[in-house]
């Protein structure tokens, strides 16, 4: 008997494994992330010209289709395309985590405290999210930008502004439903301080559809990102950012298509690859979300 | 079972599951019968395969992730292993009914009793509606909602006039369990499969429940195979008992000569583990139920077995006859027939 | 064995519901109304009653989980009815849980470890070492082996959960456990096993228990004294051998005789068949007079108006009910 249980011990990550594996396209996702973060973690030594990133200006190479020299061509001042993608990469990611950082360090606090103390906080905390959640995101967040100066740290902030309250939600009703629970009963018997009982006892109980929720989120974070920047409102020229490389390139379609495809594309598979993974993890842990 | 035809008869039944860890041995060769106008009791502790057993038999058992190696199931003298759907439709509908487990997620919480029992009793035995006459019937004035006063009253529900205008969740769990009764009722079947139908509910309202299965029995000439984990109720209202363990039937006596005399290891130790009211001691069973991917060789109850020998772990120990009507899975009574 | 270790008088626990348009009318739900209960040191005090009984509450309300609505409770002599703070802490230590149900009451993302040594925890700066040898020693208690201490709760069958829930139950050293329907979740074949283990533990620790359950079969194995709950009130309270010896109230006595037995000597043991009528008020709106008379085969005219006194009827045997008064 006691070897049966060893066993489903010893396999916990192994089975885990092999459920993942059954879902062959939450393995593309994930290697398609992988992938985005290891080029946006080495983007210096994979871009075939690491200079054209800011903004250097070769006008002997200027609008030079896709070749062997510069796969992905060249923009209107002879910038290497895929250097520029490339890089383009480590701005996607980088507003994606500082998004999601915000929103969650923001939003799942108050939606414990909302769902634990009930009452007049949760009256209080939810209703401010109600606020929040009744206007678009993109109309906030271009309400948000219109304010401060354009550029990439702001329209960070105005994501992650419009962000938190999915977060508040979703701890909200995760602790109304944990919080019934015989467990944390004994906790509060104890005497445990209720810090300990909200951040020690209930939060860990929401990792799983909190992880589903953020892999999700990833690359909605970075659609809106690269939805501010194609406005013209997010990370201004010379930075390389895809949803203003999208835009830059607009006004040269159909003719240079490449200038606006190949970061359409890369905005296009990161959001991919984080919709596969975050559907597969879903399946995984088995959880709602909403 | 020496009470005329048979109704039911499994033979050699094994289900398996497959799961993420391998093939889920369930069901090992179960056998069972049930006589007609017997009430046959399976009882079993949880994770036995009791209920695996009663969806096999109601063709409910979700393929995949179970699949049915062997065995056969005949019903009224259908195979119903080998009917197609439409065929085991046919044979089911009109002549087997069930009561589920759970009175209070087994009936749809928008409709009113009425409008549920009357769906059932317009379409019994149809394996299809079409919308538009799903739509249209219900609207029209027919005698199914007298019908099923009627059939409440049967069940002694109280105001049966008022009863069918409420919702499921205005009614207490003891009368959502009558009316599922009366809903199994519905087109006079032979053979009643009933999943613990007490068991979410408080003993005096048990209590008026299996009255009322009993009477039924009488009155409506009803075969029942009634499933419990619970010792008692199986006493009080089975003619006959086969205890369930590890997906193999362990033994079946009378009720009476069962709990008496119990045979198989397991039974005694089933036996002694519940408390009495006379406060003789009771212990319990060591060890717990065995996993399914791996079960223990042989007789799957040789290590919780207090006397255990050394072919209960090399020999799976077939059901014979020991006298009385009684069978037995162990190897105790195999050899002493062999010799 | 005599000494008085908790005692309630007058114990009500009752819970409000907003109900009507906005919210403006307020139904009382008296989950437990004037509840007086002795409790002895050493002695297992059983609390019977089905679903809406209210003696879940009246268990919780007793050691302070629940905050008393009106009532007494002392506790060796001290009244802790209205402590707070670090004084109920300090009472709290000595008054201890087992849950029903043993998946809620275990936190599914923590260890053995850390859930039994949460009480340790939260009363003493103990170091990890220290800690860890203690847990491995509450582990033996109960009976599991040292190497449960890193797994997680479902790893565990739901009797090992329950013995991991007893062990968080003894942590603290504690006089009184309220054992709350401990093993309604469990086989009766790993029911008897915990039975066994709790009796051993009472009589090894000097333990008092309040043992609540709707078993009566259970309850007349392990417990000295009995109160029979109805809809929030004690309908009868006690020794346990009395009880079933010679039930009074038509409540008792139908309860009794629904029990499912398994043997013809059990049968000569409980009371001549009674089959309950009708159904139970909502405990939201109960009539007045006696709770039961709705459901009672012998009320009288003045069941229905006056609410029945205590009466007195033997030894330590008391009965809410006209017919007795």
């Amino acid at each position: 008997m006691e070897q049966v249980w060893k066993r489903k011990q010893k396999g916990n990550l192994a089975r885990a494994f092999h459920r993942f594996k059954k879902n062959p396209l939450s393995l593309i996702g994930l290697s398609i992330i992988l992938m985005m973060v290891l080029i946006a973690t080495f983007a210096p030594f994979i871009a075939p010209y690491p200079g054209d990133a800011g903004g250097a200006v070769h006008f002997k190479e200027m609008f030079q289709p896709p070749s062997w020299k510069h796969s992905f061509g060249t923009d209107e001042v002879g910038r290497d395309v895929l250097s520029r993608v490339i890089f383009g990469s480590r701005i996607s990611l980088t507003l994606g985590i500082v998004v999601l950082s915000v929103a969650v360090g923001v939003g799942i606090p108050l939606g414990l405290f909302a769902g634990y103390f009930g009452g007049k906080v949760e009256a209080i905390i939810m209703r401010i999210t109600d606020v929040f959640l009744s206007i678009p995101p993109l109309v906030l967040a271009l309400a948000v930008t219109a304010v401060l100066e354009r550029n990439l740290q702001n329209s960070m902030l105005a994501i992650a502004f419009t962000w938190w309250p999915w977060y508040a939600r979703l701890a909200y009703g995760q602790t109304l439903s944990k919080k019934e629970e015989d467990f944390v009963e004994v906790s509060e018997s104890l005497g445990a301080s209720r810090l300990y009982i909200i951040f020690g006892e209930i939060l860990p109980n929401m990792t799983s559809p909190l992880l589903v929720k953020i892999t999700l989120d990833m690359g909605y974070a970075i659609l809106t990102g690269a939805a501010l920047g194609f406005l013209g409102l997010g990370a201004q020229p010379p930075t390389s950012e895809w949803g203003t490389l999208v835009s830059l390139g607009r006004i040269h379609l159909p003719k240079m298509w490449w200038l606006s495809t190949f970061s359409g594309l890369a905005i296009f598979t990161t959001v991919l690859g984080f919709n596969l993974l975050g559907d597969g993890l879903r399946d995984f842990f088995d959880v709602e979300v909403e | 079972m020496g009470l005329g035809n048979t109704i039911l008869s499994i033979e050699g039944l094994k289900v398996h599951f497959d799961t993420m860890d391998g093939t889920s041995r369930v069901l090992d060769d179960v056998e069972l019968s049930v006589g007609e106008g017997e009430v046959v009791g399976l009882v079993g502790e949880t994770g036995c395969g009791k209920s695996v057993t009663a969806k096999t038999i109601l063709r409910s058992l979700p393929v995949p992730p179970g699949r049915i190696i062997d065995g056969e199931i005949l019903f009224l003298g259908n195979n119903l292993l080998e009917l197609s759907r439409e065929e085991g439709h046919q044979v089911m509908s009109k002549k087997m009914s069930y009561i589920p487990q759970d009175p209070m997620t087994s009936l749809n919480p928008v409709f009113t009793v009425g409008e549920e029992m009357g769906d059932l009793i317009r379409w019994h035995g149809r394996r299809r509606v079409g919308p538009l006459e799903f739509m249209g019937l219900r609207r029209r004035h027919d005698n199914s909602l007298a019908k099923a006063v009627e059939l409440l009253d049967r069940v002694k529900i109280p105001a049966s006039r008022e009863i069918i205008k409420r919702y499921p969740v205005e009614l207490s769990g003891g009368m959502r369990q009558r009316v599922l009764i009366a809903m199994a009722l519905i087109g006079h079947p032979s053979l009643l499969i009933a999943d613990e139908p007490t068991t979410a509910l408080d003993v005096t309202i048990q209590k008026g429940i299996l009255e009322l299965i009993e009477e039924k029995v009488k009155e409506e000439e009803l075969s029942v195979l009634y499933i419990t984990h619970n010792l008692g109720v199986a006493r009080r209202l089975c003619d006959r008992i086969y205890v369930m363990y590890a997906g193999t039937i362990a033994e079946t006596a009378k009720t009476e000569d069962l709990l008496d005399n119990p045979r198989h290891p397991y039974t005694s130790g089933l036996i002694s583990s519940i408390p009495k009211l006379t406060g003789d001691e009771f212990k319990g069973i060591d060890g717990r139920i065995p996993d399914y991917i791996d079960p223990p060789s042989g007789c799957r109850f040789h290590p919780r077995c207090p006397e255990v020998m050394e072919i209960c772990k090399q020999e799976k120990p077939e059901l014979v006859k020991v006298g009385g009507g009684r069978l037995v899975a162990c190897h105790l009574f195999s050899t002493r027939g062999e010799s | 064995m005599n000494q008085l270790l908790m005692k309630t008088e007058g114990l009500c626990k009752y819970f409000f519901r907003d109900s009507g348009l906005l919210g403006r009318e307020q139904k009382v739900l008296k989950a437990v109304d004037t509840a007086d209960l002795e409790v002895k040191h050493g002695e297992t005090l059983a609390l019977v009653g089905e679903s809406g009984s209210g003696k879940t509450t009246l268990g919780k309300t007793m050691i302070r989980i629940y905050k008393p609505t009106k009532g007494k409770i002392w506790f060796e002599g001290d009244e802790i009815c209205s402590v707070e703070g670090d004084r109920l802490r300090h009472y709290r230590r000595y008054m201890q849980m087992v849950f029903q149900d043993p998946t809620s009451a275990l936190n599914p993302r923590k260890t053995v470890l850390d859930i039994i040594s949460l009480p340790l925890r939260t009363y003493q700066n103990l170091p990890r070492t220290e800690l860890r040898e203690r847990v491995k020693e509450l582990l033996e208690m109960v009976e599991l082996p040292p190497d449960f201490l890193y797994r997680y709760p479902h790893a565990l069958s739901a009797g090992q959960k329950q013995r991991v829930g007893i062990a968080r139950a003894l942590a603290l050293n504690p006089k009184l456990i309220v054992l709350d329907e401990p093993t309604s979740a469990l086989d009766v074949s790993v029911q008897a096993k915990i039975l066994a283990l709790l009796e051993r533990l009472r009589r090894e620790f000097q333990l008092t228990y309040i043992y609540i359950s709707h078993d009566l079969s259970v309850v007349k194995n392990i417990s000295d004294r009995t109160a029979v709950m109805y809809l929030g009130q004690i309908v009868e309270s006690a020794l346990t051998d009395n009880l079933f010896e010679s039930p009074l109230h038509p409540y008792t006595r139908a309860l009794l005789s629904a029990i499912p037995i398994i043997s013809a000597e059990e049968q000569e043991v409980i009371p001549e068949e009674i089959t309950l009528v009708g159904e139970i008020p909502s405990p939201l709106d109960v009539p007045p007079g006696c709770n039961f008379a709705s459901r009672c085969q012998e009320k009288m005219p003045i069941c229905e108006a006056d609410e029945p006194p205590l009466a007195k009827v033997g030894n330590d045997h008391y009965v809410w009910c006209h017919r007795y008064s």
